[in-house]
């Protein structure tokens, strides 16, 4: 273990916020399992009075602690990225977090938990409405979102234990460098058929929700996930940095790109989760899905538009398209 | 208008499916492991389409190509001996292996162990070990290739190449 970075501030600062998290969720989840074995809504006791004003101060210490994590989040990005120029080899972020084992799954630990948080906070607001009629599910689910906290906190401390600074890593085209010859695209997709699903699937989106298709909407929002996150990877990123080779999804969030990776990814994550979530809504909660597919509509068509603008932009300015028929690789078309 | 867009949903899916299963169809990617090769034999793979898991290029002949069989039957494919070397060097302890080369002399699939390896010839990654079935002057074993290897002793390393190179090998 390499106890190095866990004296940097911004390390300190995330280290702190999450363990303040899992002191405020354990909190909860305490106060939950009291409800889960007490709860009785056809009394009207002292304890069941008590249970419901508790059920309200979970509710607020998970909106505090989603408040935090939310803020958490793209610091977390922030520092790994700030660290690269401490780590010797990494060139962003990317290099950063696959210093160890620990980072990839710090980063889907950390975004499964977001998603987690805001999904209790909607559910809470129709529990409410609905006289607390999904009140056991919303307390299993804190002790889920704790015990996912933990887990969180202890990835969080392993993965800056171990990072040696005197250890080279490496930079973010080794990482998504790839066999000669071999396609990176899911499916055997070449980037201008990637290219057009990208669109097609946006306008699925659109259709569906307009025609009340729920079920194509779902499938939409799931496959526009998959082949959103390529296109940005393979055909996007690189009018982002203007280079013809490079596909990092880090790098895009540093200042010389505007920080605009922080904007891209944020739109992407939250389409993606109001999508999902109109389904649920529908399906259990039962209540009408069409708000949150119309707010999913809306982010991600400021998603495709924004990364639209860089290739109209890049186009503008050079007369030509950096992207050619060569899947997993691009070149000047002249 | 809500039928329209109905339709319009359909055809949308329909046509996104046939790409989908189109790509799935039409794909050819080239080959890093094959795997069922439980008789452990050298396998004949396809020149440019087989990929080098430690240059990460294609491999483009067959003279001094290697190949690594797993127990289970996976085999693994490599330009030249080192990138077999490098490779091996990553993989867990304990495990057995099946190493193959292919010779520059006898044009045929030898054990690699067996072979014998000139230091300063031309190799797809420069580190200058081709593959022998006969003894040559100034070959060295399996051995002593690891060894080299593990120290850098190649014709990568510009002090090595200087001085293998005017030694007039």
């Amino acid at each position: 273990m390499n106890n190095t970075l866990l004296h940097n501030q911004n390390v300190i600062i995330l280290l702190f916020s999450s363990l303040i998290s899992t002191i405020a969720l354990a909190i909860a989840m305490v106060l939950a399992v009291d409800i889960l074995m007490h709860w009785d809504v056809q009394k009207f006791d002292k304890k069941q009075y008590r249970l419901e004003k508790n059920s309200w101060l979970i509710a607020t210490l998970i909106g505090f602690v989603a408040a935090l994590k939310l803020i958490a989040l793209p610091y977390f990005v922030f520092t790994i990225d700030a660290l690269s120029s401490v780590v010797p080899g990494a060139m962003c972020g990317a290099g950063v977090i696959s210093f160890n084992s620990y980072g990839l799954k710090l980063l889907f630990v950390k975004i499964l938990e977001v998603g987690m948080l805001l999904f209790w906070l909607l559910l809470n607001r129709y529990d409410i409405k609905a006289l607390y009629r999904w009140i056991k599910p919303k307390m299993w689910l804190v002790v889920v979102i704790f015990l996912l906290s933990c887990i969180q906190l202890w990835l969080e401390f392993s993965f800056f234990a171990n990072i040696d600074i005197h250890q080279v890593t490496h930079c973010c085209s080794t990482l998504y460098g790839l066999l000669e010859g071999m396609n990176p695209l899911p499916y055997g997709l070449d980037t201008k058929r990637l290219l057009v699903l990208f669109f097609l699937l946006y306008a699925l989106l659109i259709s569906s929700y307009i025609a009340k298709e729920d079920l194509i909407f779902f499938i939409a929002i799931i496959l526009f996930a998959q082949i959103a996150y390529y296109s940005v990877l393979y055909f996007f990123a690189p009018y982002i940095y203007e280079q013809p080779n490079h596909n990092c999804p880090f790098c895009m969030m540093q200042k010389e790109y505007h920080y605009v990776g922080y904007i891209v990814w944020g739109l992407f994550f939250m389409g993606i989760f109001l999508g999902v979530f109109s389904m649920f809504a529908k399906k259990v909660l039962q209540i009408k899905s069409q708000p949150y597919q119309k707010a999913s509509v809306i982010v991600l068509g400021v998603f495709v538009i924004l990364l639209s603008s860089y290739v109209a932009i890049y186009y503008y300015k050079h007369h030509t398209f950096l992207q050619e028929v060569k899947s997993g690789g691009m070149m000047m078309e002249m | 208008m809500q039928k329209l867009f109905k339709i319009i949903s359909y055809t949308l899916l329909i046509i996104i499916t046939a790409i989908i299963a189109y790509s799935l169809y039409s794909a050819n990617e080239p080959v890093s492991v094959i795997k069922g090769n439980t008789g452990h034999y050298p396998l004949n793979f396809t020149l440019n389409n087989t990929n080098d898991p430690i240059s990460k290029m294609l491999i483009r002949s067959y003279e001094n190509a290697c190949e690594a069989v797993e127990e289970n039957g996976d085999t693994h494919f490599f330009a030249e001996p080192a990138d077999m070397i490098l490779w091996l060097k990553t993989q867990p302890r304990g495990k057995r292996y099946w190493l193959w080369v292919y010779t520059l002399d006898t044009h045929r699939w030898i054990k690699a162990q067996l072979a014998w390896y000139g230091i300063t010839d031309k190799t797809p990654m420069g580190y200058g070990f081709g593959a022998r079935e006969r003894k040559c002057k100034k070959c060295i074993d399996f051995e002593q290739l690891q060894q080299r290897i593990y120290h850098n002793q190649t014709l990568l390393n510009p002090k090595v190449r200087k001085e293998l190179l005017e030694d007039n090998y």
